[in-house]
């Protein structure tokens, strides 16, 4: 009485849809990703942009950035913006540099993630050269680097924003002991 | 019967008598912020009760009218168009009612306009304690070290731990370096995380912010009345989630000045702490301190730490033999464990004190045959690279 | 479980049980398989509730008396999995089991031996997660929630995710039972509008676990790769995003809370109606007002992350589609209370847990309506105030709901009338014991009492040590009820197959105890 193609075709569409509802909480990641530079959300910034773009409205404007840095899980480097403000005017491209030093014997890779406040903002922080884009990063031991970092901001910026915040975490991924001769006395 | 109902009640009016229970309510604040959030949360528990009195009342009255042994016969009906679509739309124009005001404020808090004479504070979660530092404010001429803090729960071990001490007025809301800012400035707290998730949780500026690694939130706020503002972390982070207290004192622009400079002074001192020769016994007495505060949380008072989580420092090898593998280990951290590097978050002196501590307590070595530390080894050590 | 065996016994159309431990092991008979899981529920709920008593009794006072707060949050953690996916979960799925196809006239569940599997999966899971209890590291101690990264870095991380894993399988199976079932086998001439609302909640409760689990098991999956395969999905190191794994984990979140409350809105709509001795008013207005909570529960979930730093325009429309939610809540309530008005009320057992639950389940829905006004949430959120919302609507929710349900059916499964003095000496105890432990948690949490903290500020002691003392109240009341329904199992009076006189229903018409097979010839159902 309970067997037949009906209990078979509802059978097959629930077990679909299962697996269909289980890929798609991976699909949320590259939805989530989308959805975030649509709208700001967290603050992520993707990919260096084009500085042509269109200038049809000039509407100048002078924005305060400024610059945070976090070192995450205390890793022993030194992580600094080398200046702390910048007054830059929109649309126009500016420069600055992070200087990272490890205090170390040892190698240490590490890597950085950018991050905008307010989040609103992250659309129109527009990087043209940046050490987070450059996946990870060597530092030798001892090492001190300056890493620079140009960017504009492009004029669509909310009127009521003359605040960013430009935030970089360092994360340390690996640390390795470097052969050294050691003086014995 | 009666001695016994007198005793009982004697005995719950001393448990009554701190009026701090009597706080039911979410506190008013002192911004304008917490203020209108305040309003709008007494707003609509104002609205909720008045349904659940109107709902409850006709609940309850119907319950008593129509009990069985009133009324034999029940009715009949199952439905009725007319009331439906009416308890359909009014629960829809209260709730419009309510949807406005709530979101008049919460576009209040998230205004991004600027505000003239701002202070930044960039607030740095960590397990488990708050780092803060002031991106305008440095404590050197050159204006190259900004002023840096971190802040960790005072309250002693014998008090929440064990409990062998009676518990002081602020337990587990007090701090060795609390937050000062000033009163009526415009204040931004810049939030992020070093390891896991926190939350950066201000009852009385209405501000809770997740602190998340790798992202930066940010919570605007200004302070109306000077005072002391306690708070709590509020999203669990592990193990001693509740003991890492915010504590924000709110002063007036001359106290805070006073305060910065305070903070140079100090700073320029420590150049000649760590010149200075130190005796053991003021070593000792110093690094029996920081570790209390910094050290006994993991490692705990006795040195024993915690199997499978946290190693003992009482017989270590390392802390006994191998002065040149513990300084390492402060100042770098172990990578992949809770150990952090100290580097940044206690000075020369302390690091110095803290491991001359750990080597001659717990039976690990006494003065003559263990080999100590001084501040100026630390200062040799990140001084090294040219070696 | 024995009784119910000798109880079962005299009908024997062509085959009966199997004996000993055989018949629960290889049972494919829904019966059987229903009550399997209201007593594995039931034990679940005993140590889920002991755990609920060691925190309660560390939380009496402050400083730390019992234990160290890693033990502190293994103990969080395992009270929310083992209430959530041990106790509510499994106790409305026995329910459906037993219930469903004795409502639509179907002599068993569709899909037999998967009803076997996906229970004996439960104890299977559960014995996994238990597990981590004898291992260095111990219980998972990052809240029931596991947000990444302190989940990712947890001891034992990987017991927890295939526990949630075979739990998911086994929810699964049973939602396709369902739905396949009440699909397929309903009585000839019953159609889906005049399903009773229990098998009605229960397809839409079905449907929204198809529809998460997965999504939880996605989840559990990317965390068990991020701690062990070095991928980064939640890593922000590598990439990734801490506040994706909260959107993901909330989009199951949200619908999973409706799992645990929607079969509950069923059970107390055939309480309410039966002891008015009056039809249900509005039957197709409840069933409206579930769907539609249904739907919303898939557009809400971020109310429960305002604090993550989200832009204007999506706080708003959480807020907005939160609120939306008390609208089809409302519906339901006034429902009842209609049921109510002009009926001939009797007030046995179940019919005081179905008003408590409408009553209390009301107090939690206006926290809800309360926590969904994001500025006030900025206060509210991982505080106390939380913890008591979701303990109202949990507990003299879901759980008293299913407490009423067993009063209200047990005469027809065992055959037996419970003891209606001891049952409302249950009521009561539990009545007392829940408010008192939850209402005062409103008020230290609007004072600003964060939750999930093994110790707290003075300011918060005396409400702590009353809410502890309620705590114990309760969590002890529930003994009597074992007590109550073993007592029923065996010296029990004997049941009249209505049972209740204003008591509607297939499974009204069979007899106390219901027949091992009943409906092997479909009834007849007059439209």
């Amino acid at each position: 009485m309970a067997k037949g193609p009906f209990k078979n075709k509802i059978l097959l569409g629930l077990l679909s849809a299962v697996t269909v509802m289980f890929f798609f909480s991976f699909l949320l990641v590259p939805l989530y990703n989308v959805f975030c530079e649509v709208t700001g959300l967290n603050g992520k910034i993707y990919g260096p942009s084009d500085f042509f773009k269109k200038q049809d409205e000039i509407k100048e404007r002078e924005i305060n950035i400024k610059f945070l840095s976090t070192v995450s899980g205390a890793a022993p480097i030194e992580f600094y913006p080398s200046v702390q403000n910048l007054l830059v005017i929109t649309d126009t491209v500016s420069a600055t540099t992070y200087i990272a030093e490890n205090k170390t014997n040892k190698k240490i890779t590490v890597s950085i993630v950018p991050s905008v406040s307010p989040g609103l903002a992250a659309d129109n922080v527009k990087k043209i050269q940046c050490f987070c884009l450059d996946g990870d990063i060597v530092l030798e031991p001892y090492e001190k680097q300056e890493w620079p970092l140009r960017f504009f901001i492009d004029s669509d910026l909310r009127k009521n924003v003359n605040d960013v915040y430009l935030s970089y975490t360092l994360f340390e991924k690996d640390r390795e002991e470097v052969m050294v001769m050691k003086h014995e006395h | 019967m009666k001695n016994k109902l007198k005793l009982l009640i004697l005995y719950l009016i001393p448990f009554f008598a701190s009026a701090d229970w009597l706080d039911l309510n979410m506190p008013v604040g002192v911004t304008d912020i917490s203020k209108e959030v305040f309003e709008l949360h007494m707003l609509i528990f104002w609205v909720v009760v008045g349904i659940g009195v109107v709902v409850f009342g006709f609940l309850f009255w119907s319950m008593w009218k129509y009990r069985r042994s009133n009324n034999k016969t029940p009715a009949k009906f199952y439905d009725n168009h007319k009331l439906e679509i009416i308890w359909t739309i009014v629960p829809t124009v209260i709730l419009i009612l309510m949807a406005i005001p709530a979101s008049m404020t919460l576009k209040k808090i998230y205004d991004h306009e600027a505000e003239e004479g701002g202070i930044d504070i960039q607030v740095v979660g960590w397990q488990w304690k708050w780092q803060y530092k002031y991106l305008d404010e440095y404590v050197d001429e050159a204006g190259n070290k900004q002023l840096s803090f971190f802040s960790n729960l005072t309250t002693p071990q014998d008090q929440y731990e064990f409990n062998r001490v009676e518990k002081g007025e602020n337990y587990l809301l007090e701090v060795d370096e609390p937050v000062v800012v000033p009163i009526n400035t415009p204040i931004r707290f810049l939030i992020t995380s070093s390891d896991v998730l926190h939350s950066w949780y201000m009852s009385d500026f209405a501000v809770k912010q997740d602190a998340i690694p790798g992202f930066i939130n940010v919570a605007k706020t200004k302070i109306n009345v000077p005072g002391v503002y306690r708070g709590n972390c509020t999203e669990l982070c592990g193990e001693r989630h509740a003991y890492m207290p915010i504590v924000v004192e709110a002063v007036t622009r001359e106290e805070y000045d006073a305060w910065l400079q305070e903070k140079r002074n100090i700073a320029a001192e420590l150049a000649y702490l760590t010149e200075k020769e130190w005796t053991v016994d003021e070593l000792l007495a110093t690094g029996e301190e920081i570790y209390t505060l910094r050290c006994a949380a993991c490692h705990q008072a006795d040195g024993a730490g915690i199997a499978g989580f946290y190693p003992a420092l009482a017989g270590s090898d390392i802390v006994i033999n191998d002065k040149a593998r513990q300084i390492e280990i402060l100042m770098e951290g172990v990578r992949g464990s809770q150990m952090q590097s100290f580097a940044e978050q206690i000075n020369e002196v302390e690091m110095a004190a803290v491991i001359t501590f750990t080597k001659l307590s717990w039976g690990n070595g006494t003065e003559a045959d263990s080999e100590l530390v001084i501040p100026k080894d630390i200062v040799d050590y990140k001084n090294r690279e040219d070696t | 479980m024995s009784a119910v065996v000798e109880n079962n016994d005299h009908h024997d159309d062509h085959h009966g049980p199997r004996k000993g431990i055989w018949r629960w092991m290889t049972t494919t008979n829904h019966k059987d398989i229903g009550t399997l899981y209201l007593w594995f529920s039931f034990l679940a709920f005993l140590v889920g509730g002991a755990f609920a008593m060691g925190i309660r009794a560390e939380l009496f006072e402050p400083g730390l008396q019992l234990m160290d707060p890693i033990r502190y949050n293994q103990l969080v953690t395992m009270h929310g999995l083992i209430m959530i996916f041990g106790g509510v979960m499994p106790a409305f799925v026995g329910l459906a089991n037993w219930l469903i196809p004795m409502q639509i006239g179907a002599p068993d569940m569709a899909l037999p031996r998967m009803n076997n599997l996906s229970f004996w999966l439960l104890p299977t899971a559960f014995a996994i997660l238990m597990s981590t209890a004898f291992m260095e590291g111990g219980m998972p101690g990052f809240g029931w929630t596991f947000y990444a990264p302190l989940s990712t870095n947890y001891p034992n991380v990987a017991f927890f995710v295939f526990a949630v894993h075979i739990m998911g399988i086994s929810s699964i199976m049973g939602s396709i039972n369902v739905i396949v079932t009440i699909m397929n086998m309903r009585a000839p001439g019953m159609t889906l509008m005049q399903m009773p609302l229990f098998t009605w909640s229960w397809l839409i409760t079905a449907y929204l676990l198809i529809a998460v689990m997965p999504v939880l098991a996605g989840a559990v999956t990317m965390l068990l790769m991020d701690a062990y395969f070095g991928t980064s999905f939640f890593d922000a190191a590598g990439g990734g995003d801490p506040v994706l794994f909260q959107h993901i984990f909330w989009f199951f979140g949200h619908p999973e809370v409706y799992i645990m409350i929607l079969p509950a809105f069923g059970i107390t709509s055939h309480i309410i109606s039966t002891f008015s001795r009056k039809p249900l008013f509005g039957h197709a207005s409840m069933i409206y007002a579930m769907s539609s909570i249904a739907i919303l529960s898939f557009v809400v979930w971020a109310h429960h992350m305002f604090t993550v730093g989200m832009p204007l325009a999506a706080e708003l429309f959480f807020m907005w589609a939160t609120m939306l939610i008390a609208i089809p809540t409302g519906v339901k309530v006034f429902n009842w209370c209609a049921t109510i008005f002009k009926g001939s009320i009797t007030y046995e057992t179940p019919m005081l847990f179905a008003i408590a639950f409408v009553v209390l389940f009301t107090i939690g829905g206006f926290s809800g309506l309360m926590l969904a006004i994001t500025p006030a949430d900025f206060q509210y959120h991982d505080t106390y105030f939380v913890v008591a919302h979701f303990h109202y609507v949990l507990v003299p929710g879901s759980v008293f709901s299913i407490m009423a349900a067993v009063y209200f059916w047990l005469p027809k499964w065992t055959g037996n009338m419970y003891d209606e003095k001891l049952g409302k000496l249950h009521f009561w105890l539990s009545f007392i014991g829940v408010n008192v432990t939850f209402f005062p948690q409103h008020f230290v949490g609007l004072a600003g009492m964060p939750r999930r903290y093994a110790d707290y500020a003075l300011q918060f002691a005396e409400w702590n040590a009353i809410s502890s003392v309620g705590a114990f109240l309760f969590g002890l009341s529930q003994l009597l009820f074992l007590y109550i329904v073993l007592k029923t199992i065996f010296v029990g009076k004997k049941a009249t197959p209505r049972v209740w006189d204003g008591a509607e229903g297939l499974e009204w018409t069979v007899d106390s105890p219901a027949p091992y097979h009943t409906f092997e010839t479909p009834p007849k159902i007059n439209g």
